[in-house]
């Protein structure tokens, strides 16, 4: 991966201690590589075989035992007759963006100003406030449906987008107040401090030091808040009721039978699924920047 | 630096992207026009809806009067079994002008609960556990028949008495029960049976003896999905109705006036003994690996020549299609009713299937109702280009089914002298989907140990009725 | 308070409440928590004191009935027999275990792999399994973990080694076991992502530094990059450890909690006896057990990373 903001090339320790870390390293590595790729290549050769032929071989058996097939591919991506049932794939996937991408922005502002608030602002019972938050963690989502959905109910949001949304923002926002908290506190407090002898008022701090510096924490938080309303399969059932709304987790879940035979409908239906969230994952992945700290101090 | 152009990037297309996205969301709710059932339901003034938006549909079809509006049903079909009932809802609006949308909901038990007590429900859900039913009942939250205005007359001249009991509660008629399969239906493979020279069995003893008899001759007779711990469930009570008889059935399962210590629940849990010990002989992977197999899973292994007889439900038939199109059923595999014990009590069909029950008072639901409960509507189901489903609908019949196994299956439904639900479902789900689950699968593992398993069942239905 | 006043830098007096006020930065934050999370968790309180279904919750008041039934009266929760397969010691199982695993790995990840040619793919690999989602992960774990020898590839290598196909799912020793292997699979997603951008915010200085000093790699590591991370990793235990308590999804596909409810957890039992069962009062007193349980763990991730903008 690229150095980043260092322009001066590498310290000869560094690519000397480099030149030592071979063998049994590499070995090991290569192995945790492996074992965690396995499943997911287990997945993929399953997804291009028939049901039957899975269910009397296993996927590495493939090459020689067949049974290979388009036809669960071709199931997911139909829009209508054999394929999905409404709202259609296309359909399913242009939902899941509507959901998705609203439900990962707003958490993260809404996060990162709360995170900045508690952090480096005074204000009264912060302490408590904060601590409640990362309580929050813990209560499952479920015990939460009933009370918001008569909310919902009275707020005239049920079955909508934005109800989902909301409901995303939120339920996205203990764990981003609890990640960007950390984040924000790892901010040198001498540049904070720095910066207001000069005048910068909260908003400038916040703009122009804390969300730079934070930046990785930031799109760490952002990627897994994507994946995650991505894959979400039952806060969608919940409230989500209108079945054009329906996302891609929920259409090609309903592929399956009352009796669940089709599974292997699930595993061609993973990844078509997983295109986006692999997309949004490794191209943010250049924003990692190695080493944000160092020269800060200068700026 | 480097890193303000990194954050001024990500501002630059984060800003237009979020306001897109959040524009696409409000149009995507504007957009109910083409979706047939607004998401926001309303309660009895929908006669509004009927006027305005009857006009786009039938040519004034027989039936009711075309009152146009919609309807929004729920059930946990998917996959083929949805593609048949959509058929079915394409010939109600068809016949009615009233535009139907179906909401394929596999964790219906979940999602249902949490709608009504939000203040949302659908208007009609077909729903599989009585047990259930009886709950939604005691809450207040479903419309009976009469209040909806059905033409109950319609109701008895199709189906018999015993079927409109089951969707009776408190009293009253609340579910229409559909979509019905057998769950007396033993699966076995013919060529084996010759091979064997067994013979389909007539009594239990007789099924014990197949049973020792491919043991004897090194096979494994038995797959059993138990990690499905419903399938044990399912054993037990074609044990059960047949060693004490279908009032005692309903004794146990629906009132809790037999409880699970009872002798008679004592001595069918002995047959079952019987049946299946030595576990790690007669059953495929033993208890560990019967309890780590789905069923279908299950079926798949005997089908796999891994064993040789199976018991579950006359819906096998259609994953044995799905999963080895190369074997013909009713000749590769078909299946022989499960055998009697007690000739007083013949061989009762012990069966499940789902009730239409209505939450919302409206004209469209009752026009719903009574399409489903008419031979018409139940012919279409028969004969769907998938999913066909069997009703206890006296307008059908059995010769209608594309597939011979269902239409032996149909056939057995119909004409069978006593026909009982599904005992698993007919109890609170605390007892029926849990602990009945649970204590098998430790009966699985130990089936000594029958007295804990029924102490254990007892203690969960003692807290539950 | 509305006058405005233009100086230098001063800004709109919008700007000026906001610069004293973090409650107006948190505000909207706090209200959502509030309506979404407080608000339902006092509902749920009031609910577990009594007994009732999801539509009816609060049909008969019970005092703390559900909670001692779910202590003393609940072989599937609690069990004081061994084996002791129950939910609230599967769950321990889980903090431990899990925990270790996912950081364990996520570290090694994240360290090791820094820099390295392959490090793109490697991570990739690793951050896979939750992009397949719940679902998928739970389908490609049935198939791994197939009692038939043939289906399961775990069993297809243990049988060539000669011993025989253990059921892993089905039994109730290994299944929770299982389900913790696949946990592991999902969640070092997480873990090495964070961990990566915590360990690459260690200023290369202070590792030259210490190197130049004569330091090995791994005292480099355990004395000078490893402070650095420390409240990431912090950050990332609890996290995983609340993961652990409400993975609810795995075990919901996998086992649907048995065999003979060996392999439940807490998170799931609430699910169970709140949606399957009809029990609402019983379900919800086991989710708040579940917050009593956690209680020292925040109080604790309070203690040492407080608030405080503060630095190594």
């Amino acid at each position: 991966m690229t150095t980043g903001t260092n322009q001066t090339p590498l310290p000869v320790i560094e690519r000397l201690i480099r030149v030592t870390r071979k063998g049994p390293v590499h070995v090991l590595l290569g192995l945790v590589g492996l074992l965690w790729l396995l499943p997911s290549i287990g997945l993929l050769v399953t997804s291009f075989r028939t049901r039957s032929a899975s269910s009397q071989s296993g996927w590495w058996t493939a090459a020689w035992e067949g049974g290979w097939t388009l036809d669960n591919y071709d199931t997911i991506l139909s829009s209508s007759g054999e394929g999905l049932p409404p709202p259609g794939f296309a359909k399913a996937l242009w939902n899941t963006v509507i959901i998705t991408v609203p439900s990962t922005i707003l958490p993260v502002i809404v996060a990162s100003l709360a995170a900045y608030g508690l952090v480096w602002m005074n204000f009264r019972f912060r302490n408590t406030i904060y601590l409640g938050i990362v309580a929050m963690l813990v209560i499952p989502l479920q015990v939460t449906w009933v009370p918001v959905l008569k909310l919902f109910n009275t707020l005239d949001l049920t079955g909508s987008f934005n109800g989902l949304i909301l409901a995303h923002t939120a339920y996205g926002l203990p764990f981003a107040v609890f990640l960007l908290v950390r984040g924000f506190s790892e901010v040198p407090r001498s540049l904070i401090e720095a910066a207001r002898i000069d005048g910068a008022s909260h908003i400038q701090t916040f703009r122009k030091i804390v969300l730079p510096l934070a930046m990785p924490v930031i799109i760490s938080l952002t990627i897994f808040q994507f994946v995650w309303v991505w894959n979400d399969l039952m806060n969608a059932l919940i409230f989500v009721q209108d079945v054009n709304k329906f996302p891609l987790t929920i259409s090609i879940r309903n592929l399956l039978g009352q009796y669940g035979n089709e599974w292997h409908l699930l595993a061609a239906g993973a990844f078509v699924s997983m295109v986006v969230p692999l997309i949004v994952f490794l191209s943010l992945q250049r924003f990692y920047v190695r080493g944000l700290t160092a020269g800060a101090v200068k700026g | 630096m480097k890193r303000e152009n990194n954050m001024k990037r990500l501002m630059r297309w984060l800003v237009p992207l979020l306001a897109l996205s959040l524009i696409a969301a409000a149009c995507g709710d504007d957009d109910d026009s083409d979706t047939s059932a607004p998401s926001e339901q309303s309660d009895s003034d929908s006669s509004d809806s009927g006027g305005s938006d009857g006009d786009d549909s039938s040519d004034g079809e027989s039936g009711d009067s075309s009152i146009g509006g919609s309807i929004e049903i729920m059930s946990n079909w998917g996959g083929p079994e949805q593609v048949g009932f959509e058929e079915v809802l394409a010939a109600f609006t068809k016949a009615t002008g009233i535009e139907a949308t179906y909401v394929s909901e596999r964790d219906q038990e979940t999602v249902l609960p949490t709608r009504i007590a939000g203040g949302s429900p659908p208007d009609v859900s077909i729903f599989s556990r009585p047990g259930q039913v009886q709950q939604f009942v005691d809450d207040g939250v479903l419309v009976s028949y009469a209040d909806l205005g059905v033409d109950m007359s319609l109701l008895e001249n199709h189906y018999s008495q015993s079927v409109l009991d089951l969707g009776t509660f408190n009293g009253e008629l609340y579910g229409l029960l559909t979509a019905v399969n057998s769950k007396s239906t033993f699966w076995y493979k013919p060529a084996s049976f010759s091979a064997q020279g067994f013979e389909e069995p007539s009594t239990v003893d007789e099924l014990d003896a197949i049973i020792e008899g491919y043991v004897d001759a090194g096979l494994t007779p038995l797959a059993i999905g138990a990690l499905d711990g419903w399938t044990l469930t399912d054993w037990f009570e074609n044990l059960y109705v047949r060693v004490a008889g279908p009032e005692n059935y309903n004794k146990l399962f629906v009132t809790h006036e037999i409880e699970w210590t009872d002798p008679t629940v004592v001595e069918t849990m002995e047959i079952f003994a019987d049946l299946l010990t030595p576990v790690d002989d007669v059953v495929l992977g033993g208890a560990a690996g019967a309890n780590s197999t789905a069923f279908i899973d299950a079926f798949d292994q005997v089908l796999n020549d891994d064993a040789e007889i199976y018991y579950e439900g006359g819906f096998m038939g259609n994953f044995a299609r799905e999963n080895f199109p190369d074997l013909v059923g009713g000749e590769d595999y078909t299946f022989f009713p499960f055998p009697e014990i007690d000739p007083a009590f013949g061989a009762p069909v012990v069966g499940g299937g789902s009730f239409a029950i209505a939450f919302n008072n409206t004209p469209q639901v009752k026009a719903f109702i009574e399409f489903l409960a008419s031979p018409e509507a139940n012919e279409v189901w028969a004969t769907t280009s998938e999913g066909a489903r069997i009703n206890p609908n006296s307008g059908v019949g059995a010769d209608l089914f594309a597939d011979p196994l269902t239409g032996l299956e149909a056939a057995a439904i119909l004409a069978a002298d006593v026909f009982v639900f599904d005992g698993s479902d007919l109890a609170p789900s605390a007892v029926g989907g849990d602990a009945m689950f649970t204590g098998l699968q430790m009966f699985l593992e130990n089936p000594d140990d029958i007295n804990g398993v029924l102490e254990f069942i007892e203690a969960a239905a003692d807290a539950a009725y | 308070m509305v006058a405005v006043e233009v100086g230098k830098g001063q800004g709109l007096s919008i700007s000026r409440l906001l610069k004293s006020r973090g409650e107006i930065w948190a505000g909207p934050g706090l209200l959502l928590l509030a309506t979404f999370f407080v608000w339902p968790l006092l509902r749920t309180i009031w609910v577990s004191f009594h007994k009732g279904s999801i539509i009816k919750p609060t049909r008969e008041f019970v005092g703390i009935n559900n909670y001692t039934d779910l202590l003393t009266n609940d072989p599937s929760f609690l069990k004081t027999e061994l084996p002791p397969w129950s939910a609230l010691f599967n769950s321990g199982l889980w903090v431990v275990f899990f925990t270790v695993g996912v950081i364990g790995v996520g570290l090694l990840v994240a360290v090791l792999g820094d820099d390295v040619k392959y490090e793109k793919a490697l991570k990739a690999a690793v951050f896979l399994p939750i992009v397949i989602s719940f679902t998928a992960a739970s389908v490609v774990f049935r198939l791994v973990f197939a009692a038939d020898s043939r289906i399961g590839s775990v069993n297809a290598l243990w049988t060539t080694f000669g011993f025989d196909s253990v059921a892993w799912l089905g039994q109730a020793g290994t299944a929770n076991t299982t389900l913790i292997v696949a946990g592991i699979w999902v969640w070092t997603s997480l873990s090495m992502t964070l961990l990566s951008s915590a360990y690459r915010s260690v200023p290369t200085e202070l590792r030259d530094a210490a190197r130049v000093d004569g330091a090995t790699a791994a005292q480099t590591f355990w004395r000078v990059s490893f402070p650095v991370m420390r409240p990431t990793v912090v950050v990332v235990a609890v996290t995983m450890i609340i993961n652990a308590l409400k993975a609810v999804d795995l075990v919901l596909v996998m086992t649907e909690g048995g065999p003979s409810a060996s392999s439940r957890i807490v998170g799931f039992t609430v699910f169970w006896e709140i949606f399957n069962n009809n029990r609402a009062g019983y379900g919800s007193s086991a989710a708040v057990l579940l917050l009593i349980l956690v209680l020292p763990l925040m109080w604790y991730q309070m203690r040492n990373a407080g608030l405080d903008g503060e630095t190594s």
